[in-house]
């Protein structure tokens, strides 16, 4: 098991790492999504029952980012509420955290990001993030089916 | 790189400060509390609102400010989202977090804080705070105390 310094050291990086990947997705930097994630990491969505790995993730931003055709839908932003995380003592930890996604009108849709975590080289990234909606606007960017969350 | 450029021990503990700072911001706003509002930034520090329409540089402007704002407007809430935050250096972060304003019919309207800090005075604060709305409900009621 960790020591305390180390568990606050590890509690305050993977929040910086959950509170980045949401900075990234809303941002559209294609790029640096993939660099957040472990090599053999993956996006796995519940909403779809589609998994996406590491090498596909910055595709799969892109075609996400094309499909907000609205006006509204163009500022679409996930807020992240505190994570629930715990830390295992062999460089892997898991994090439950909720998120509300707003556009421009309205909270668009709202759900859960389920996270296995896993130290490499002296970073932590995702080695599976399972994206699980709970609700959505009828007519938001989700709700209405125009989101190309594949 | 996710956490700064120093992912060290001492980083953490800035990282906690800085988060301090995030949500003592929130408190003084919805206590009312222009002073201690206006005591989390430098004395040069400057507040700008894109939701309101208003800049504010030094302390004095930032009291006046959050003292007009929240004597018409007292009855809502700020909830503010994880912070992403990058340590610079020991003296200087920055860092973005959205918010969302709750009334009494449920969300007002949500942004985002982009702020700049200094390591000041014995601990972190806001040399510069941002304020950019991001979206809105149709009775949203931000624009009724400009």
């Amino acid at each position: 098991m960790a020591d305390d310094q180390e568990s606050l050291d590890d509690w305050a990086r993977i929040c910086s790492l959950l509170a980045r990947y949401v900075t990234v997705i809303d941002n559209a930097r294609f790029d640096e999504l993939p660099t957040l994630f472990a090599p053999d990491g993956a996006l796995r969505s519940l909403i779809t029952g589609r998994t996406t790995y590491r090498g596909d993730l910055s595709d799969y931003l892109r075609a996400v980012v094309m499909s907000r055709t609205r006006p509204a839908w163009r500022t679409v932003h996930h807020h992240l509420a505190m994570p629930a995380i715990e830390i295992g003592g062999d460089g892997t930890a898991t994090s439950v955290c909720y998120f509300t996604a707003f556009n421009a009108d309205a909270p668009d849709h709202w759900g859960s990001y389920r996270d296995t975590l896993i130290t490499v080289g002296g970073s932590w990234l995702f080695r599976e993030r399972v994206v699980e909606m709970i609700g959505s606007n009828p007519g938001g960017w989700v709700g209405s089916g125009a989101a190309a969350l594949r | 790189m996710i956490f700064g450029r120093d992912p060290n021990r001492t980083a953490t503990a800035e990282w906690y400060g800085i988060h301090r700072l995030l949500y003592r911001y929130i408190a003084c706003v919805d206590a009312a509390d222009a002073a201690g509002t206006a005591d989390l930034f430098v004395p040069h520090g400057s507040l700008v609102s894109h939701v309101m329409g208003t800049t504010c540089f030094g302390r004095q402007a930032i009291h006046d400010y959050i003292g007009s704002l929240r004597n018409s407007w007292r009855a809502i809430r700020i909830h503010l989202a994880l912070p992403d935050v990058s340590i610079l250096d020991e003296q200087s972060a920055v860092s973005s977090a959205y918010f969302t304003v709750y009334g009494a019919g449920g969300a007002d309207h949500w942004g985002l804080y982009t702020d700049r800090f200094l390591n000041a005075e014995g601990g972190w604060l806001f040399e510069r705070r941002e304020i950019s709305l991001k979206g809105a409900a149709p009775d949203s009621q931000r624009m009724a105390h400009r």
